[in-house]
């Protein structure tokens, strides 16, 4: 069914998308891989294919392995799933168009037995490892299989007993999450002062403490991990060690890790489930005996960073880790920290009432010596715990730095607050940034905000449209009147701006991005921005990132040259990506611009027409040949990197921002560089539309999707025996849909002379498509029609016209699907006769 | 089967020979909103219905059977409504003042969904006590019997208790015709 179909299809590209961002160290993403592969396999079932099981278990064999640490070359591994899931939408493919599949299936399985050590049947022999790969399928799960190589933490961790001693449990989790919390504002301070022992200790005896408990209860995990970073801090106390960045980034992560599993501790009180066997402490314990050993760990950061020198609030804000509320609160915090009065803090945490504050100051007057607590409490006011709590913190607020304020608010994390210090460092003395005031809203609420202004909207337009009022002729009330329409449409026009956000935060993510990716693959990049307070829908805000992430890392793996390169052709080492956003005409406009090799025209022909994508005769333009990339299947990359090359990047991407409406094309320079071109609409949920009559009935077609509209001459119509109508639009033939026959409407307008045509587009495929009559163009909102109506392939949702009623928005896509599959006859109905022969002679 | 008496508060279970539905109709017991359909009384959970209103232009969707009438604009949301009559193969009949749309809010496998359905006339809501209603005597192929929680004897009518989350969820309904 075609349905199942591109089901099975977008769970592939869905699949290959996440491939390309997974970060082979993340168990997370692994994870989420791992259940992908197994949707694939329950999908891939139903059509019963040998070549489909094998890979998909290979795949999943592989992944495990990944995650069980129990491959080599986990980079290597990463390529060989690639390589699967290519092969899997080859046969997916091949399916669909019912040839036999011819993909490269013994290549794909020698690959899993040597990297991954897995071994199908199909292949015939034993594997050694086959036992690591039969315990691999058990691992995640109450016995912890022995790991390849041994190590305390990960080898025969038999689950503790839970049962008894619950209590012990739990105080421990609170108390150990306090301490992960010192831990934390302690290592922002470390950072600042590397040289403090006091502080050095300050974060030792919490990891010792914990160590201690978790040994005495028989967490061995927990108990193994603190101890191994216990002596890494020991050895920092006693000057053994220098205390680094990147040693305060390792403590960060294993406080991360600890978290976690005393997280996972938790579920499994809470419900039973018992916690993963490896979080991958070993990797982490690795790089701390590294660490001792006082080897030099090589500089990462550039000299000069964009933050330097600004306030750290600030550097936060702008990475997006903090809003500017928070701030405020915080800075406000870290003010009246100084000077906060216990009333305030005992009022503000609702232990006592203003009133009851005014009250016992009004005590405290009469006898001056009094403490306002004692006061309290003697009045019965407040418990002598909850003052005590509160004085407690009114010493802590005090005279704190703002990180720490923020990390015991809990508004960001230790890590961010760290990094922060770090950027801030790098130079001289920068200026403050301006502080807005935001509001966090539920969107449902915005939804039916934006709902019910439209309808106000059409409900105005009525009243101001109807007749007994126009015949009242009264100047007051045209005047009230069009008033009320200005401020209607005033603030329709704030509720659709409340749906945008600026582009900024999701720019801000490709930062982090860039680095990653170009200390990975040894190149220098930068990255600028440009236009980053350009708004776009927040729907889109998400959408988005999956496919700038990929074009960037694309950018950098296959555009920008190794430093080398680059220098014997004269460009700067620094390779440069600058991200532009800016608004042009009713559409967001983001541009990814890098200074690299550009694309290689030839090489992209070559393939391309190797695939048989275009002929080996066509006559293509530079342009069209560099957007042939974004046709499935292609890659011209001679070695297939960790993301990119393996042929399943360009045209997901395209998949993508075509599902929001969107146009992706790009442009090269050779040896100069390359530029993706994304053209987004405003926002999702309007589009612009072209309200069309057939019979009774109106619907919309999307302005997007129109190439051109009028009324064909009789010279132009014509028929070819056994395929169908066809009208010549200029030099070429189009397809003629009848709109009436598609929708199962009559209309008494069936003389395509005497119609409109429209001539629609869609994935570089043109037809026409015959209406009665174009209305106009109308600015609709989408309105989504729900679960019953989601099968409708020729609808892509429904709208509120300028008189109340619904009005359907037509798919183009759907509307070209139907009619190939279409005879013509089926839904004109029994007893109407042509006027014509139309030459549509039998089916 | 033994006649049994329950403790205090509950009724007796009346007929013997039935196993297990007897007891399960108690739970059927509430308020339910009546409506006719075809001279015939129908009744639904009333925690199910959101709103009554008046016949309103629907607008006609392609490649949907026949019961999905089409699409209606609710303050500003797009609903789907459904013809009962023809959900049921009752005969089409012309919509008269009295005709109404029913909005009933049922759970689907993707949260609540919000749908209408053309009845004849609404009745009203009463109080249904769980004895008066029994089990599902089997009609044959004309009416699915799944659709119906329980038949009640009320002033000596026979309301029919549809669950209306299968009506509204059956496959059929997603299913819309390609070419």
């Amino acid at each position: 069914m075609a349905s199942e179909e591109s089901r099975l299809k977008d769970l592939l590209d869905d699949f290959s998308l996440s491939l390309v961002m997974v970060d082979p160290d993340n168990l997370i993403s692994l994870g989420e891989l791992l259940e992908k592969v197994e949707t694939l396999a329950r999908e891939f079932e139903g059509l019963d294919s040998k070549e489909a099981g094998l890979i998909l278990t290979g795949l999943n064999k592989s992944l495990e392995g990944i995650i069980l640490e129990q491959v080599r070359d986990k980079v290597a591994a990463m390529e060989l799933i690639g390589q699967g899931a290519a092969l899997l939408q080859e046969l997916e493919r091949s399916l669909g168009a019912g040839v036999p599949f011819k993909g490269d299936l013994s290549g794909f399985l020698a690959g899993l037995k040597a990297e991954a050590g897995v071994t199908l049947p199909g292949l015939g022999g034993q594997a050694e490892s086959t036992e690591a790969v039969d315990s691999a399928e058990q691992a995640v799960g109450p016995e912890a299989a022995p790991a390849a190589e041994t190590s305390p933490a990960s080898a025969e961790e038999p689950v503790s007993d839970f049962s008894q001693d619950q209590e012990l449990f739990f105080s421990f989790i609170t108390e150990a999450l306090e301490h992960i919390e010192t831990i934390e504002i302690n290592i922002v301070s470390l950072e600042q002062d590397p040289e403090d022992k006091n502080t050095i200790n300050s974060i030792f005896r919490p990891f010792h403490t914990i160590k201690g408990v978790a040994g005495f209860l028989n967490l061995r995990q927990i108990h193994h991990l603190t101890h191994q970073v216990e002596n890494l801090l020991d050895d920092a106390r006693n000057e053994r060690i220098k205390v680094t960045p990147a040693l305060t980034d390792l403590v960060l992560d294993a406080v991360d890790m600890v978290k976690k599993m005393i997280h996972d501790l938790q579920s499994s009180l809470d419900n039973g489930r018992p916690a993963p066997a490896d979080y991958g402490e070993k990797a982490l314990i690795d790089r701390i005996h590294i660490l001792q050993q006082g080897e030099a760990v090589k500089a990462e950061e550039p000299a000069v960073s964009r933050y330097a020198g600004q306030k750290i609030g600030d550097i936060l804000v702008d990475q997006g880790l903090l809003s500017e509320d928070e701030l405020e609160t915080a800075l406000q915090v870290q003010e009246g920290g100084r000077l906060r009065r216990l009333g305030e803090i005992l009022v503000e945490r609702g232990v006592i009432s203003p009133e009851g504050l005014e009250e016992a100051l009004r005590l405290q007057a009469e006898v001056p010596d009094k403490k306002l607590g004692e006061i309290l409490v003697e009045a019965g006011r407040a418990e002598p715990a909850a003052v005590s709590s509160a004085l407690k913190d009114q010493e802590n607020l005090r005279e704190r730095k703002l990180g720490e304020i923020l990390i015991m608010e809990k508004r960001t994390g230790a890590r961010e607050v760290a990094e922060a210090l770090r950027e801030q460092k790098k130079a001289p003395e920068g200026g403050p940034a301006a502080a807005a005031h935001t509001v966090k809203i539920d969107t449902i609420k915005l939804d039916n905000l934006v709902d019910l202004v439209g309808e106000l909207v059409i409900a105005q337009s009525l009243i101001a449209a109807n007749e007994k009022i126009r015949s009242l002729k009264d100047q007051k009330v045209v005047r009230d009147l069009n008033s009320m329409a200005r401020i209607t449409s005033e603030l329709q026009r704030t509720a659709m701006g409340m749906r945008m956000v600026p582009i900024r935060q999701t720019f801000q993510k490709m930062i982090r991005l860039v680095r990653d990716l170009s200390r990975k693959s040894g190149k220098q990049v930068e990255l600028t921005m440009s236009g980053e307070e350009t708004e776009i829908d927040r729907n889109m805000v998400e959408a988005i990132y999956d496919p700038l992430i990929h074009m960037i890392r694309n950018s950098i793996d296959h555009g920008i040259e190794p430093p080398d390169l680059r220098a014997e052709k004269g460009k700067p080492i620094e390779g440069r990506i600058h991200l532009r956003a800016f608004h042009q005409g009713g559409h967001v406009v983001i541009e990814i611009e890098d200074d690299g090799q550009g694309l290689n025209r030839d090489k992209i022909l070559v393939k391309a027409v190797e695939r048989g994508l275009v002929g080996p005769e066509d006559n293509l333009s530079d342009a069209a040949v560099y957007n042939l990339i974004f046709l499935p299947g292609f890659s011209t990359a001679d070695k297939i990197t960790d993301v990119s090359g393996r042929g399943v990047g360009m045209d997901v991407v395209k998949k993508a921002i075509d599902k929001l409406s969107g146009k992706v094309e790009i442009n090269s320079r050779p040896d100069q560089g390359s530029t993706i071109t994304i053209r987004l609409p405003l926002t999702l949920a309007i589009i612009d539309g072209m309200i069309v009559q057939v019979g009774q009935n109106r619907y919309i077609l999307p302005t997007m999707a129109i190439h051109e509209s009028f009324r064909p001459q009789p010279g132009d119509y014509h028929t070819v025996k056994g395929q169908g109508e066809m009208i010549k639009v200029r030099d070429s033939l189009l397809p003629l849909i009848r709109l009436n026959e598609i929708l199962g409407v009559e209309t008494s307008v069936t003389d395509p002379t005497k119609a409109l045509v429209v001539v629609l587009e869609n994935e570089n495929q043109r037809r026409c498509v015959m209406v009665d009559e174009v209305l106009g163009k109308q600015e609709v909102v989408i309105k989504n029609l729900g679960q019953a109506l989601k099968n409708v392939r020729t609808l892509a949702g429904g709208s509120i016209l300028g008189d109340g009623r619904v009005g359907l928005i037509l798919d183009v896509a759907g509307l070209f699907e139907v009619s190939q599959g279409f005879s013509g006859r089926s839904l004109v109905r029994q007893d109407e006769t042509l006027d014509e022969d139309w030459g549509m002679g039998p089916t | 089967m033994t006649e049994q008496t329950a403790a205090a508060g509950t009724r007796s279970v009346k007929e013997t020979g039935r196993k297990g539905e007897k007891a399960g109709l108690l739970e059927r017991e509430g308020k339910y909103l009546t409506f006719e359909l075809a001279q015939e009384s129908y009744g639904l959970e009333i925690l199910k219905v959101r709103e009554i209103i008046g016949m309103m232009d629907i607008t006609a969707v392609p490649q949907t059977p026949a019961f999905v009438k089409g699409l209606i604009n609710l303050r500003g949301k797009v609903i789907p409504v459904v013809d009962l009559r023809l959900k049921f193969g009752l005969p089409e009949k012309e919509y008269t003042e009295r005709t109404a749309i029913i909005v009933v809010e049922i759970r689907t496998a993707s949260g609540p969904v919000q749908m209408g359905i053309v009845v004849d006339t609404v009745s009203e809501v009463m109080n249904i006590a769980g004895q008066d209603i029994e089990s599902t005597p089997n009609f044959g192929a004309r009416l699915k019997t799944d659709y119906i929680l329980g038949m009640a004897k009320v002033k000596g009518r026979v309301i029919i208790l549809l669950d209306i989350d299968r009506v509204l969820t059956d496959e059929e309904l997603t299913l819309a015709g390609g070419a």
